[in-house]
């Protein structure tokens, strides 16, 4: 463990650790463990899964590279065992557990669980309890699917020869090394100029630009960050400005266009393809979205005293202002559809240039195509996580249902509590069932999507699926692969209930 | 068990603390157990990666650990329609803190970590209550060590101001109890 100087923060904060005096965990987890692991670890499926297992062409070759990236979510699946009820893919878990007893539906929410997320308003008002009932409205399409793909995301590509692009595509000159803290089961490349400063932090005057390219057992991830466009909005944030800051001076965010095109520029120097809308982005190429961002910043104005500084800060401290910056994300389009295989690119405010790009680099990997139920069939699955996964869309920008956690209003809020903080149901507006309010959602729209679920093995899968509206927005998404194809535990639409 | 997986679990047994006590620093209580459990399948899927010998002290095998609860426990979240958070913000929303935990806790430290970013309050959390080194961050992150390092620096020095600013406020409010009482 570490040792902190007595007294700072960090020694503070352990302090608080609230597992301190947790007691030995036993061999019970190993049981469990191995009693819900297969008796022998599988990798792949069998081709016996995989109707027209081809290679679709879905490869992005960049200077000898195939490169795409993703962002990490999860949903616990694992590759069945070979010959296990002709599954491509099994859900993880087993009738013994607990966890998978407690999958929550789509639209329920505990209590405690909101509490967990610490989703608090600044009243100090609690999230809700509650559960949303979905019904498919009458327009919503009964018409089954035609067949879709599925592809399962791999890593792609030797780490050097990435780095190497990178280092050509942000024109960093001096090559790229092996970093000493790789081992077998953990490769990390970054510039060879960079290799002394690994374990070094930086200040918010430095204007150093660097990258890493690591490859290890959960993927291949990629990162470029230059400090120079983080002076300004660091320098900003105290009062009186630490020296030097008199000579960063605001620079323009370019238009959302400009960066849109300088994005594209860092993808083309990697080879790969590119495009605005959905129409002009060839498949396998990736689709660029842009928007502003308005954050929130502190400034801490420090007291002195005759003109010394006191290194404190006032009682009223901080104050906050809000600056804007800007994102782009590159989604991989894959048979006509962004999927959430993306890389990010971000402008800090007051800063021209690319602060950051982020993403991790994988191939896709045709796995056949399957039947898929139609938009009506597909609501039934909203309640039940089995079905659920990421899906690509501007989540800064998209309207939430007013059934939902990201669309209620705080009056909604106020009215859920109150069924779930009284014992009598004349308080609720709405029917309650195992403890929670029961809310009705009628879907009216369905657009079709790409699902990125993820497995235990820490593998990912694009699958076809819906997005849903009702009329206020967004509620949910779901992936529409017929039954018989990905084996889901029975879903349990209860409610997770802690206390 | 087979004979196989009882010899795994013995050589994997040492870093079982340190995936029990991450883990349940981040969820309820009882999705700890299944947290970990799940995890020790998937190494166990994984172990032809790892070499038996020294298994429980390999740096790989622990960030191999931590970095799939991380993502289990993002899965738990994620199914929960919530943010990633930690254990003391579900303390301090949810809890009524008795007179023995107001005076037992360090509330401005517990108030100023609750106004972090999760991305802040997660590093921290690593560093503070997991006892992870910068490298070791760095592997459970999938960022660089140089990346952990700048981040680390930057939550510390969030950390450090809002603090401050904590500091003042929980004196104040001392002093004008203090005050009333008088």
């Amino acid at each position: 463990m570490n040792s902190f100087d007595s007294n700072d923060e960090l020694s503070r904060l352990a302090a608080t650790n609230p597992v301190a005096n947790r007691i030995e965990p036993t061999d019970a987890v190993f049981e469990k463990a191995f009693g819900d692991a297969p008796a022998k670890g599988v990798s792949g499926f069998s081709l016996a899964w995989s109707r027209t297992w081809a290679n679709q062409g879905n490869r992005w070759v960049a200077s000898g590279l195939a490169l795409t990236a993703s962002v990490a979510v999860a949903l616990s699946v694992f590759h069945a065992p070979a010959g296990s009820g002709g599954y491509l893919i099994t859900t993880a878990g087993s009738s013994t557990s607990t966890a998978s007893q407690s999958k929550m539906a789509a639209g329920a929410m505990s209590a405690t669980s909101a509490l967990a997320s610490g989703l608090v308003s600044d009243a100090g008002l609690m999230m809700p309890a509650f559960k949303v009932n979905y019904t498919a409205g009458p327009n919503l399409s009964d018409k089954a699917g035609t067949e879709a793909h599925i592809y399962q995301v791999v890593p792609d590509g030797d780490p050097k020869d990435i780095a190497t692009a990178l280092a050509g595509a942000f024109d960093i000159a001096g090559g790229v090394s092996k970093a000493k803290n790789g081992s077998d089961n953990y490769e990390l490349y970054v510039p060879t100029a960079d290799l002394d400063q690994q374990n070094q932090g930086d200040d918010i005057f430095s204007t150093r630009r660097s990258f890493y390219v690591n490859s290890s057992t959960w993927g291949t991830n990629f990162g470029y960050w230059n400090n120079a466009t983080m002076r300004w909005i660091g320098c900003q944030q105290q009062n009186p400005a630490p020296k030097g800051c008199d000579a960063i001076t605001k620079e323009q965010l370019p238009s959302l266009t400009e960066a849109k095109s300088q994005a594209g520029g860092i993808l083309k120097a990697l080879g790969l393809r590119y495009g605005t809308t959905l129409a002009n982005t060839p498949d396998g190429g990736y689709l660029l979205d842009a928007s502003y961002q308005d954050n929130t910043y502190a400034t801490y104005i420090y007291t002195s005293i005759d003109g010394v500084a006191t290194g404190a800060t006032a009682p009223e401290q901080p104050q906050t202002w809000t600056e804007k910056s800007i994102i782009v994300t590159a989604s991989l389009v894959i048979a006509g559809q962004a999927a959430p295989v993306q890389i990010q690119f971000s402008w800090m405010p007051g800063s021209s240039d690319i602060s950051g790009v982020y993403g991790e680099l994988a191939k896709a990997v045709d796995a056949g195509t399957f039947g898929t139920v139609s938009p009506k069939d597909a609501v039934g699955r909203l309640n039940q996580y089995g079905y659920s996964g990421q899906v690509a869309l501007d989540w800064n920008a998209l309207k939430w249902s007013e059934n939902s956690y990201g669309g209620m209003s705080e009056e909604m809020r106020k009215k859920a509590l109150a069924c779930t903080n009284s014992d009598t149901a004349a308080d609720c507006a709405w029917p309650m069932k195992d403890g929670m309010p029961q809310l009705e959602a009628t879907v009216t729209g369905a657009d079709a999507t790409t699902v990125m679920i993820w497995d235990s093995n820490n593998g990912r899968w694009l699958v076809p699926g819906y997005n849903f509206y009702d009329q206020t927005g967004y509620l949910g998404s779901a992936f529409s692969v017929v039954d018989g194809v990905i084996k889901i535990e029975a879903p349990t639409e209860a409610p997770m209930m802690t206390k | 068990m087979t004979p196989e997986q009882l010899q795994f679990s013995q050589a994997i047994r040492p870093l079982l603390t340190r995936l029990d006590r991450f883990v349940a620093a981040r969820v309820d209580g009882q999705h700890v157990a299944d947290i970990c459990s799940d995890v020790i399948a998937v190494a166990w899927q994984k172990r032809s990666r790892f070499a038996l010998d020294g298994l429980g002290e390999d740096e790989s095998m622990l960030a191999f650990l931590l970095t799939t609860a991380r993502f289990q426990i993002k899965n738990l979240e994620r199914k929960k329609q919530v943010a990633y958070r930690l254990q003391p913000v579900l303390q301090k929303a949810g809890a009524v803190p008795s007179p023995e935990d107001d005076a037992l806790a360090d509330i401005a430290v517990t108030a100023a970590f609750a106004a972090l970013t999760a991305a802040d309050q997660e590093i921290l959390a690593m560093t503070a209550w997991d006892g992870l080194t910068p490298p070791q961050i760095a592997k459970v992150l999938g960022v660089t060590t140089n990346n952990a390092s700048v981040k680390l620096n930057r939550a510390r020095g969030r950390l450090r101001e809002a603090l401050s600013l904590q500091d003042v406020i929980v004196a104040s409010s001392k002093n004008s109890t203090a005050k009333d009482i008088n």
